[in-house]
């Protein structure tokens, strides 16, 4: 499984796990991962630790979930980036609108 | 029993040694007290019969001697005296005589008062037998410690507690600690730091250690989540730890940036948030049962995240801490943090500590971590790495059948990571690689419109239309060409479809336009644009060439 995804702790935070690859092979499932969010959900996590290679429709991913989030209501943070996975987020510039750590 | 008679009249020595041989004890007679010190090491008597009046060495003189002579263990001297002047007897006494036995001797007495000494001597003889044990074991058990303390120096060789925003203060109750605090850097410059406590304390609780501190060394290295950690911490506990044995844990990730604080806390008291304008709070709570006690399937890893300020600092704690004896009975954590609001550092906080110790005693192990939230510094070397000196070119071209089917940029980019040095661009080649191959494809194949991307519909559309028009391809073919050129630090990528062309202008414009990353299209190409060193087109647009420097590029504002 490529992609999972758990609560945090006190349900507040969701965090979605992607593993290896991030590219349009995720498309449906990681659009469904976010669907059905928890009420008391305030922010949405995507961890990076594992994630090796992420393409352009991986970032188009990512920003279809922040409108549908109501684009920046709830923060979407993208954590444990490799340095090259950060460039890329960088390059394209998404440091404005999601929080890279 | 072996009894020594030691008499200068030969009348006395008769009675005695019949009286004793009739008892059934052995029995040696000598007359002075010279040779009574000869007799000591042959004979090893058990009790002595020692006259006091004798001429030559006086039995007074002779008793120490004897006495020293037993080898540590208790030996009865019973003096012989017709003197019933009270100063002998006290000097006899003072000389280490134990008993006395006068004229005219009564068979029955002496024979009780053998029997009783005897009895004395027993006792003394197996106390000295189990002292001896008890030094043998008791060495044994320190050179057992001292092997046992060397492969637990060995498996904490790795402990960065040398981290230099982490200051740690230890203090074990036994030689070995019931407390357990690890620090490991992840490759992402990320850093984890655990703090354990076993029960009880000493040997067996240290030997679960051994376990926690490999896992803890071998997942930082992977980079793992703090809960697929603690996962596996657990399941490594359970499987091995008696059920009555488990370990209250608490493990942090702080992110390289410093600010974000994921953690896990099962059974370790909640961590004091100390901010940089001195208002202290609990943090980090602990919300999990400890480690060890759940069976995998029962076990919980989620986790919990604290978003922290760069001047803020987070102090971890085992109970030792806050169980530390005050005047009114224990610290508490309210009492720890009005320490804290009187500390600024470390070293000041285990001053005040050790103070308190020094009135009671202590009670369990206090072990204590200090941590700065500032940026870890542990940033990967970004220097470019060594690139095999054999440069190649490669050609791959996919018929329809394969476009279909092969996904080939997943399988070029790992055989490219296996070369020397390419591995560490991989996720640069993938990404410049796979936007140029699905550039082809879509439009040059299969002739989608970027356009439709541009709503969320749209663009899960765009890929549904993507899946339909690939599986219906009948004709088509897509032909890649690589060249690694290691003089130049730089790998070229190549790919010419059979499609119409297209005219990459339009989505190249809008993607420079697209300084707001809110344009749904053109990101892929701006994406390679900004990777690579030269981007072109020729053929109509029907083939893109690429170079790729292989270094790692500098992040745009840096």
């Amino acid at each position: 499984m490529t992609l999972s995804t758990e609560y945090s702790n006190d349900g507040k935070q969701f965090i979605i796990h992607v593993k290896g690859k991030f590219d349009f092979g995720l498309v449906q499932q990681f659009r469904q991962s976010y669907g059905d969010l928890n009420a008391s959900t305030d922010s949405v996590v995507v961890d990076f630790r594992e994630t090796e290679y992420i393409d352009s429709c991986a970032l188009g991913m990512l920003l279809n979930m922040r409108k549908s989030l109501g684009a920046g209501d709830k923060p979407i943070h993208l954590v444990n980036c490799r340095p090259e996975i950060r460039n890329i987020l960088e390059i394209a510039r998404f440091d404005k609108l999601f929080h890279i750590d | 029993m072996r009894v020594l008679i030691v008499d200068d009249l030969d009348s006395n020595r008769l009675l005695l040694s019949d009286m004793v041989s009739g008892f059934g004890y052995q029995c040696l007679s000598v007359d002075d007290g010279e040779s009574a010190i000869a007799a000591m090491p042959i004979f090893q008597p058990d009790i002595v019969l020692l006259d006091v009046l004798m001429p030559g060495r006086n039995g007074l003189d002779t008793a120490p001697i004897l006495k020293d002579l037993a080898a540590g263990v208790h030996l009865p001297i019973i003096f012989i005296t017709a003197l019933d002047d009270q100063q002998t007897l006290i000097n006899c006494l003072a000389a280490g005589g134990d008993d006395f036995i006068s004229k005219p001797f009564a068979s029955v007495v002496l024979e009780a008062k053998l029997r009783a000494h005897y009895r004395n001597r027993e006792l003394n003889m197996s106390l000295a037998e189990k002292n001896k044990a008890l030094a043998y074991h008791s060495s044994r058990v320190e050179r057992e410690h001292q092997i046992v303390e060397h492969i637990f120096q060995n498996s904490l060789a790795r402990n960065y507690l040398d981290y230099p925003n982490l200051h740690t203060y230890l203090s074990p109750m036994s030689m070995f600690n019931g407390d357990v605090l690890l620090a490991a850097p992840g490759p992402l410059g990320n850093m984890y730091i655990f703090l354990g406590d076993f029960t009880g304390h000493g040997l067996s609780a240290a030997v679960g250690a051994l376990p926690i501190s490999q896992t803890f060394f071998r997942m930082a290295d992977e980079g793992a989540a703090v809960g697929d950690m603690v996962r596996e911490m657990n399941r490594r506990l359970h499987e091995l730890l008696p059920t009555d044995m488990f370990l209250a844990g608490l493990l942090l990730e702080i992110s390289a940036s410093g600010e974000r604080v994921t953690y896990w806390n099962g059974g370790i008291p909640p961590a004091q948030l100390i901010r940089g304008n001195g208002k202290v709070s609990t943090a980090l709570a602990p919300d999990h049962l400890a480690l060890g006690i759940m069976s995998d399937s029962e076990f919980d890893s989620r986790v919990a995240s604290l978003r922290v300020e760069h001047d803020d600092s987070l102090l971890l704690y085992t109970d030792g801490l806050i169980e530390l004896p005050t005047a009114k009975g224990w610290l508490g954590i309210a009492g720890l943090q009005d320490i804290l609001t009187q500390v600024t550092n470390m070293g000041e906080l285990s001053q005040l500590v050790r103070q308190r110790l020094r009135h009671k005693p202590q009670r369990d192990d206090v072990s204590m971590a200090w941590l700065r939230c500032k940026p870890t510094g542990l940033q990967r070397d970004s220097r470019p790495v060594d690139l095999s000196p054999l440069g190649f070119e490669a050609t791959f071209e996919l018929q329809a059948a394969e476009l279909k089917s092969v996904n080939p940029v997943n399988r070029i980019v790992s055989t490219l990571a296996n070369i020397e040095g390419l591995g560490a661009y991989k996720s640069q080649i993938f990404i410049v690689l796979q936007e140029i191959y699905n550039n082809a494809v879509e439009h040059g194949i299969l002739h989608l419109d970027s356009s439709l991307k541009q709503s969320s519909e749209g663009f899960e559309a765009y890929y549904q239309l993507y899946q339909q028009r690939l599986e219906a391809l009948q004709d088509g073919w897509v032909r890649m060409k690589l060249q690694f050129q290691p003089k130049q630090r730089r790998l070229c990528i190549e790919v010419t479809d059979s499609g119409q062309g297209f005219c990459p202008i339009r989505s190249a414009t809008a993607a420079l336009d697209a300084d707001t990353a809110d344009t749904e299209y053109g990101r892929g190409l701006n994406l390679v644009r900004e990777l690579s060193s030269h981007l072109s087109w020729r053929d109509n647009g029907r083939t893109v060439r690429c170079e790729m420097p292989l270094q790692r590029i500098d992040r745009r504002g840096d």
